[in-house]
């Protein structure tokens, strides 16, 4: 038997006792690893290399007690604490849209989409988390077309005709699918490895076509998360020196392709705010970027309880409330202190995230978790920020809590690869 | 002269975060500094370590990363974390206790009484 065939022998009983077979990847590399550093000593000792490959083999240990050793160190990262916080917000969102639709005549028609949001966002967080996250930089163009299909079918799907007013109406079903187009942005940046400023040039052209999607179905806010999560996940990478060459170059780059669209998205967001407004016939002079009124009513809110100034608790003004204003909500009707506790959740959740997140050895469970994140603080502060008056650009939800099934849906899955990262991020092969 | 497992047992995380200080390894060199410096009393497995190493990093006390070797291998190396230095002198700390008490013992108490009666 040749020395290879004894390597691979041993190998592959080795990890015949190791249950966890995402882990096989990492311990056959670092199995054979060793043997050859082991083999290489021996060869320059002067035994011939036959033999000193046989003798490394032997120096590892029996297969089975290897075996075994691996089997009890490698098993699936469970984060418990990101769960509790998770199955917090969505639970604190649950309650808050049986709240909202309460009392009112759409009760009926609503409580089983509540409900069966709910069971199908159990199930995809599951079904996520079980996924193996690495395939969506394996099959990026797979996933990348997948998408965009789903997206433009769910807009043919809700536009009965071809009208712009239905465009406006519609659109925000699309919108929310958009939001997991940053989850394949970190495969675009995975695949750049080394490849410099051509590799970074060329991973933009795959943000051009979601951009363009978020235009034609009038969402700006959509677009900005877009661009935000893809520099970030740029950023990040060449702050790892991920595109090879000279990073200040790259950042220069990152930069500038960065700021020409942005310069695209600020005339979008002209567009999309005053033409297309007065296209469909609405009066845009009583918009204002900042609403002075929700800081008059946020500042006669209490530190706990309902203030003088509290929103009104009828339909359909609980439904706008529900889904726009469910902070100004919150703070108005149930004072600041809920708010802050409501805060403190979501800061929580985002710094242990992070801290998990750059933990991994994986380099795509890293861009993959830094986008999720991002994606989810800027549907924060989008939402935040219309809140407390200040109207910039519209918000999407906020994730979990606000109502929208599919945006839960969305943010359901985006967690559910989170948790799959702090899975197998620290085993994953790439 | 050989160890007893069990003695070994409890020093080997001590060990190896103590040869991480000086610089970042991969997994045979430690096996082989380790040999070297204690005079081959410390023979660890490569079984033993990996499980141990992956242990350490899912603690935060290890991180790694790949580099590329003369012959064009990828090698893993690991690297101490400040976690895992400040968990290192705390568990230098714990083991001049513990073999000072050892040594204290196995001496008849000697140097207890001598230091009690200042």
């Amino acid at each position: 038997m040749s020395y290879s065939q004894a390597i691979n022998g041993y190998v592959k009983q080795v990890k015949s006792y190791v249950k966890w077979k995402k882990a096989h990847y990492c311990i056959e590399k670092e199995l054979r690893n060793h043997i050859d550093d082991q083999a290489e000593a021996y060869i320059e000792q002067g035994i011939e290399e036959d033999e000193a490959y046989n003798k490394a083999i032997k120096s590892m240990g029996k297969a089975k007690i290897v075996g075994e050793r691996y089997n009890s160190t490698y098993k699936p990262n469970i984060e418990w604490s990101v769960i509790a916080l998770i199955a917090t917000m969505f639970t604190i969102g649950f309650v808050m849209r049986m709240f909202f639709i309460s009392h009112s005549d759409f009760y009926e028609l609503q409580l089983p989409i509540i409900l069966i949001t709910a069971g199908l966002g159990s199930v995809t967080l599951y079904a996520m988390f079980k996924f193996d996250f690495t395939l969506l930089a394996k099959k990026l163009n797979l996933f990348y077309i997948l998408l965009t299909g789903f997206t433009i079918l769910l807009f043919l799907l809700t536009s009965k005709s071809w009208s712009i007013e239905l465009v406006m109406k519609k659109r925000f079903y699309s919108t929310f699918v958009m939001l997991l187009y940053p989850a394949l942005f970190a495969g675009v940046v995975f695949n750049q490895k080394n490849k410099g400023f051509k590799g970074i040039v060329s991973s933009w052209l795959y943000i051009i076509i979601p951009l363009l999607l978020s235009f034609c179905f009038i969402n700006t806010t959509c677009a900005l998360i877009l661009l935000v999560s893809f520099v970030v996940i740029q950023l990040f990478a060449n702050s790892m020196d991920w595109f090879g060459t000279c990073k200040t170059k790259n950042l220069r780059a990152i930069l500038a392709i960065f700021t020409l669209f942005l310069v695209m998205f600020v005339v979008a967001y002209f567009i999309n705010g005053m033409i297309v407004p007065k296209l469909l016939g609405y009066d845009t002079s009583e918009v204002k970027i900042v609403n002075k009124s929700t800081w008059e009513l946020l500042g006669q809110s209490k530190i706990l309880g309902k203030s003088k100034l509290a929103y009104d608790n009828h339909f359909p003004m609980r439904f706008i409330i529900s889904t726009d204003l469910c902070i100004s909500f919150i703070i108005t009707n149930y004072g600041w202190a809920p708010f802050i506790a409501l805060t403190a959740l979501i800061i929580m959740f985002v710094i242990k995230c992070y801290k998990i997140c750059v933990k991994q050895h994986s380099m795509f469970g890293k861009f993959l978790g830094l986008s999720v994140l991002t994606v989810y603080v800027l549907q924060v502060v989008a939402y935040y920020l219309y809140n407390f008056g200040i109207r910039i650009i519209s918000p999407l939800n906020l994730p979990l809590i606000s109502y929208g099934n599919l945006a839960v849906l969305t943010n359901m899955i985006l967690f559910g690869l989170l948790l799959s990262v702090f899975k197998s991020g620290q085993v994953a092969e790439i | 002269m050989k160890v007893n497992k069990a003695l070994q047992t409890g020093s080997t995380t001590l060990l190896i975060l103590k040869l991480l200080q000086n610089k970042d390894m991969y997994g045979y060199e430690m096996i082989d500094q380790l040999a070297q410096q204690s005079q081959n009393v410390f023979e660890l497995k490569a079984g033993t370590l990996y499980p141990l190493l992956h242990n350490l990093q899912k603690k935060g006390l290890l991180t790694s990363y790949d580099s590329k070797t003369e012959k064009g291998r990828v090698r893993k190396y690991y690297k101490i974390t400040k976690d895992g230095s400040a968990h290192l002198a705390e568990k230098e700390k714990e083991w001049q206790t513990y073999t000072t008490a050892v040594n204290r013992v196995l001496k008849g108490g000697a140097s207890y009484e001598l230091q009690s009666s200042y």
